[in-house]
């Protein structure tokens, strides 16, 4: 029996070494991503950034994104499901709708045993080396959150009704010392997110670089939206591209970025850590218009016609392949 | 009386025996594939355990004193390993082109030529330029490795696991291609995700394939079946310990939710492990398609991952769509494989 002889694999092996080590040293990638790409493409409509359920979000294009539970660092919690996103921009501010199912709206955060519904985006921060860690991101590659919550929601469009008055309407109490003193509302007086009784924005504008280093960043101009109709929610993410501010996300048309997803479900008790997540997908701020698509049409068409032809090939051989 | 005994040749065989007949010189051919296809799941192993675990799981540990610097040799490697598979892998497919193109199958080195081109053209154009090139390409070779073999003379065992293994990847590329239909028409097409939850049920019954396939061509062999037991014992071990971790671990390694309940992938993992060893001694390029199996993942999320998938295919199917495969290391070369 005639073995192989070795120089010609030694060498290609060899090759092939060298070619690797070019590769390591020069950063370059042999290989194309193939993950889901979320795209925005530019419009010149008025965009009902307020009207999650307006007939518009239906026009622009979706994907699905799978979740599963968050099982990196407790308390861990979540569930496997899906949900999905549609991303729009004007030229001067992103547009990022987000859907899912939810049968129960939860909005209050009134009493102890209320968990609120929430949903967050997380992009890469501006100054990081390389894309994060999809887990709130790590010391050289911090993340930018956005975080809407059903209840900031509810007192964004009624008030403030997280009080014992409006929790506990037939409770009585005696009397409250100091009740305007702020001394004796430490929350309020230090500008604690969740002490605010006079929210503008029902998105928490946040930055991380690992678990535990959770900081909010208020922002006015990150801004959202949510409704909760028949079983679903529809929340609407909106933020200027451009904020030159440092550990936001840079934003610029015809470039991408990354944008990883997380859910609470308040009737389950999640809070925190304990979430459903979806890893990175790639985010294409398109400078084409809406509904030309974002593939140009003549290398579309080149490709699909030269795929035809070779499938069609491949097909007219496979029975003979097959003897 | 005379009996006459017909001795029916493998389609691999076959196809290699006519390329024989036509006077094909593969001088450096053949060896530089055995040589690439013996490194590759090396290359691959080392590129799954530390760029796609330890560098994840890296970046959550203080990385202070003497860890900080073991984390970047260890990480620095794992990135060398990862370029190094995704050249061997591209050199294999482009190998096995050629075998294929001198074998007469014109159709398995047209589908792994153009995979390889549209490869190149997405790297260099950019996937928002032309998204479903490589995935569309990809399917066609899928198709191209596993129908001669599905439709061939093997045991139907081999042939359905085959068939199985390229559901699969088929499924997870559907998942994609969703996704890629969204920017084409701007309308999804739906199921993405049901899509990738069948293809992991597929996963696991490939596993339990792959384990009664080897059973009933080679026979059992105790030391493959006691072998591969404790790391299915391990990964029911670490599930109870803490499964979360070993939840995420397993995702990110090859790409699956483990929604199943949790014992049935580790009777999976023994299966798939048994015959990987149970075929390493007669079938090493079973065995190391196998492994590839492992390498490439579930969710194929990059022309990398879809090489090193279409390498495993040609492997398991004992390169029925491209003329065979050379004998790797101490493997009888194909003219000694039984025909089951």
């Amino acid at each position: 029996m005639r073995r192989p002889r070795s120089r010609p694999g030694s060498l290609t092996l060899l090759l092939c070494a060298a070619a690797a080590l070019f590769l390591t040293t020069t950063g370059t990638r042999l290989a194309a991503s193939q993950e889901a790409v979320l795209t925005a493409n530019e419009t010149d409509e008025e965009v009902p950034a307020a009207e999650p359920w307006d007939p518009f979000w239906d026009g622009l294009p979706q994907i699905d994104i799978p979740v599963s539970a968050q099982t990196v660092t407790p308390p861990m919690g979540g569930r496997g499901s899906t949900m999905s996103a549609r991303a729009v921009h004007d030229g001067q501010t992103l547009f990022l709708l987000v859907e899912w199912s939810d049968p129960s709206a939860d909005r209050s955060l009134g009493r102890t045993e209320d968990f609120t519904d929430a949903v967050a985006v997380q992009f890469p921060a501006a100054g990081g080396t390389r894309v994060p860690a999809f887990c709130m991101g790590d010391p050289t590659a911090e993340v930018n959150i956005w975080q809407w919550r059903a209840a900031w929601q509810a007192d964004v469009n009624r008030g403030y009704r997280g009080s014992v008055r409006h929790t506990y309407p037939n409770a009585v109490v005696d009397a409250y010392p100091f009740p305007d003193d702020p001394l004796f509302q430490p929350g309020l007086e230090a500008d604690n997110p969740f002490s605010q009784t006079d929210r503008r924005s029902a998105v928490d504008n946040l930055i991380a670089g690992g678990f535990g280093t959770l900081t909010a960043d208020p922002f006015a101009q990150v801004a959202g939206w949510g409704q909760w109709r028949e079983g679903v929610w529809r929340v609407v993410f909106t933020r200027p591209l451009e904020v030159g501010r440092e550990g936001n996300v840079r934003l610029r048309r015809d470039t991408w970025t990354d944008v990883a997803f997380a859910i609470w479900d308040g009737a389950a008790e999640e809070r925190d850590g304990m979430k459903s997540v979806a890893n990175f997908i790639a985010l294409d701020v398109e400078p084409e218009p809406l509904g030309t698509g974002g593939f140009p049409e003549w290398p579309l068409l080149l490709v699909l016609g030269a795929w035809v032809a070779i499938a069609t090939i491949v097909a007219l051989d496979l029975p003979r392949a097959g003897r | 009386m005379t009996v006459r005994v017909r001795v029916e040749r493998p389609p691999a065989l076959e196809a290699a025996a006519g390329a024989e007949r036509s006077g094909t010189e593969r001088r450096w051919t053949d060896p530089a594939l055995a040589t690439v296809l013996l490194a590759l799941p090396v290359a691959g192993l080392l590129e799954l355990v530390l760029v796609r675990m330890f560098y994840r799981v890296g970046v959550y540990i203080p990385k202070d004193g003497p860890f900080r610097t073991v984390y970047a040799a260890l990480t620095a490697l794992g990135s060398y390993a990862l370029d190094l598979a995704s050249v061997l892998a591209a050199a294999a497919l482009a190998l096995l082109g050629i075998r294929a193109w001198r074998a007469g199958r014109t159709n398995a080195a047209l589908a792994l030529g153009a995979f390889l081109l549209s490869s190149v053209i997405v790297r260099v154009a950019g996937v928002e330029q032309l998204g479903p090139t490589a995935r569309l390409t990809f399917g066609l070779a899928v198709v191209a490795l596993a129908a001669p073999f599905v439709r061939g003379r093997a045991h139907p065992l081999r042939r359905v696991l085959v068939a199985v293994v390229a559901a699969c990847f088929l499924l997870s590329s559907y998942a994609g291609l969703t996704a890629d239909g969204v920017r084409l028409t701007g309308a999804s097409t739906g199921g993405g995700v049901a899509a990738q939850l069948a293809a992991e049920w597929l996963v696991v019954a490939a596993a339990l394939l792959a384990l009664a396939a080897w059973v009933a061509c080679d026979g059992p062999r105790a030391g493959p079946l006691l072998i591969s037991a404790p790391p299915a014992g391990a990964l029911l071990t670490g599930w109870w310990a803490n499964g979360a971790v070993t939840g995420i671990l397993v995702l990110w390694t090859v790409g699956l939710r483990l929604f199943l309940p949790v014992w049935l992938y580790a009777l999976a993992l023994w299966g798939f492990l048994a015959a990987a060893l149970g075929w390493f001694r007669g079938h090493r390029h079973r065995s190391i398609g196998l492994v590839l199996v492992l390498v490439s993942g579930l969710l194929l999320g990059s022309t990398y991952a879809q090489a090193v998938g279409l390498v495993a295919l040609a492997l398991l199917s004992d390169g029925a769509a491209t003329g065979g495969v050379p004998p790797l290391g101490r493997e009888p070369p194909a003219a000694a494989w039984p025909v089951r």
